[in-house]
């Protein structure tokens, strides 16, 4: 772990930005190296494309996406070459986390209110997820899926950290390495020459850090509910009960890459961390509602105490 | 089950109780009134779990002028930069409890606070201690713009259209 430097260094200057719109949020990208004005333009042209590829596939907010289709008839479908990354480690977590973290959960979040419209209006009963055994047929690696029914899915959980690891590949193929991407609060970096410190925002006030992170290489992905609830619900729902963790304020992960973080973050509303660690490498932080927090021994970073 | 459910109400009751405190003290700091004035504002403050029935009695402490000066010429400001420490009161099964807290101003913002038990009862003392371990991660916050970041990781959810449905709802509620 790296310890910080007791006089803050001035932090790395960007040479250029990008910023765009995708998964209904900003995105942020800065880069540390200088490319002339012609890569610069293909690459943020890829950028975009590629973002609205993914969107226009995985958005559960769109009639004519590919997993509003899968909502709509049972039936195998080819997979997008992209696909099986996600699948997989949706496959993985949903196992290890006794099928808490599924992307079945479409149809209970709708009923919630978190529907396309935003209607934020839950129904008086809200559906529960059906089994993956029961409604997806998926072989790690496969590239075809088969729904068993028509079910409403939702990538939530892991597809904006997956959408940033793929933007990431993009950037490093492009011969960049020092840059930033930041969806939304959602980070992969690298830097090789120094690491760069990034703030934990206070889920109860914007504008104010708890802490910071510390990274030369990987992703921090954050997860909050607070702030963004309705009735008695936020973006996230258990759905062996059918409601929302209340006893987390707020989750931080660092790992390796930016789908791991965002869908290990999602887990540790509902799974104890010691057991994620057996299986996965990565850090934590849990701030919990009674207002103790819980940090990973080797986090690369501090809370303000 | 049960018994970590109570230590949770008593725990959201003593969060409740450092919040009042915090908003006591820094009111007591900006307005320069009587004490006593103010304390009768703090009975009004809102009683939602059933072990907060505060009322939050400030020390001595609190009459005397903040422990650091504020600055000349600083800009206009709620609450004056310092340190405020009070002393707040509740009652617990095992009886009447109080517990102290310090909190230090700067540029408006909690910059550090500190929890002194001084509970009686064995059970509150565990309760305090609990809390007093906890708590001052989330209290302690600073502004964005006085650590140096490159970028500031939050809620995943930060899409806006989200955001402003869930304000609108909440606009209609109160009306």
């Amino acid at each position: 772990m790296q310890s910080l430097p007791s006089k803050p260094k001035p932090k790395p200057r960007p040479s250029w930005q990008h910023s765009y719109s995708a998964t209904g949020t900003t995105w942020h990208i800065d880069s540390y190296d200088e490319i002339s004005d012609d890569e610069r333009a293909r690459l943020t042209q890829a950028i975009d494309q590629r973002s609205q590829e993914f969107e226009h596939t995985y958005s559960r907010f769109r009639n004519d996406s590919f997993v509003a289709q899968l909502a709509r008839e049972a039936g195998t479908y080819p997979l997008p070459p992209d696909a099986a990354p996600m699948l997989d480690l949706y496959r993985e977590l949903y196992e290890v986390s006794g099928g808490v973290l599924t992307p079945l959960i479409g149809q209970t979040l709708v009923d919630a209110g978190y529907d396309a419209k935003y209607s934020f209006q839950p129904k008086p009963t809200i559906s529960l997820p059906p089994k993956w055994e029961d409604s997806i047929d998926y072989r790690a690696g496969s590239d075809s899926l088969t729904m068993k029914h028509p079910a409403q899915l939702d990538f939530g959980a892991i597809g904006k950290g997956y959408l940033v690891d793929l933007i990431a590949t993009l950037i490093h193929e492009a011969g960049i390495t020092g840059f930033c991407i930041d969806a939304g609060g959602d980070i992969y970096c690298r830097h090789p020459s120094e690491p760069l410190v990034f703030g934990l925002e206070n889920p109860e006030r914007e504008g104010e850090v708890i802490g910071t992170a510390t990274l030369r290489r990987g992703s921090l992905c954050g997860s909050s509910g607070n702030r963004r609830q309705w009735d008695q619900y936020h973006h996230i729902i258990n759905p062996h009960t059918g409601r929302s963790p209340q006893d987390i304020r707020a989750v931080w992960v660092t790992a390796d890459s930016a789908r791991l973080a965002d869908g290990l973050a999602t887990c540790l509303y509902f799974v104890p961390a010691a057991v994620l660690k057996k299986r996965y490498t990565f850090e934590y932080i849990l701030v919990m509602h009674d207002g103790s927090a819980e940090l990973s021994p080797d986090f690369p970073g501090q809370l303000f105490t | 089950m049960k018994d970590s459910d109570h230590r949770k109400q008593v725990i959201a009751g003593l969060a409740v109780l450092v919040i009042i405190a915090v908003i006591v003290v820094a009111t007591l700091s900006a307005s320069k009134k009587n004490p006593a004035d103010s304390l009768t504002s703090a009975d009004t403050s809102p009683t939602t779990e059933p072990v907060v029935e505060l009322t939050v009695a400030p020390t001595t402490g609190v009459n005397a002028a903040p422990t650091a000066a504020p600055k000349a010429g600083a800009p206009t400001q709620a609450y004056r930069d310092g340190s405020y420490t009070a002393t707040g009161t509740y009652s617990s099964p095992g009886g009447n409890e109080a517990i102290a807290v310090t909190v230090t101003l700067k540029n408006g913002i909690i910059s550090d606070t500190s929890a002194q038990p001084k509970a009686n009862d064995s059970d509150s003392a565990e309760y305090q201690a609990k809390f007093i371990s906890g708590y001052k991660s989330l209290v302690v916050g600073k502004s964005i713009d006085t650590v140096s970041l490159s970028r500031v990781s939050g809620s995943s959810l930060t899409s806006k259209g989200f955001n402003s449905a869930i304000a609108t709802i909440k606009t209609q509620a109160k009306t």
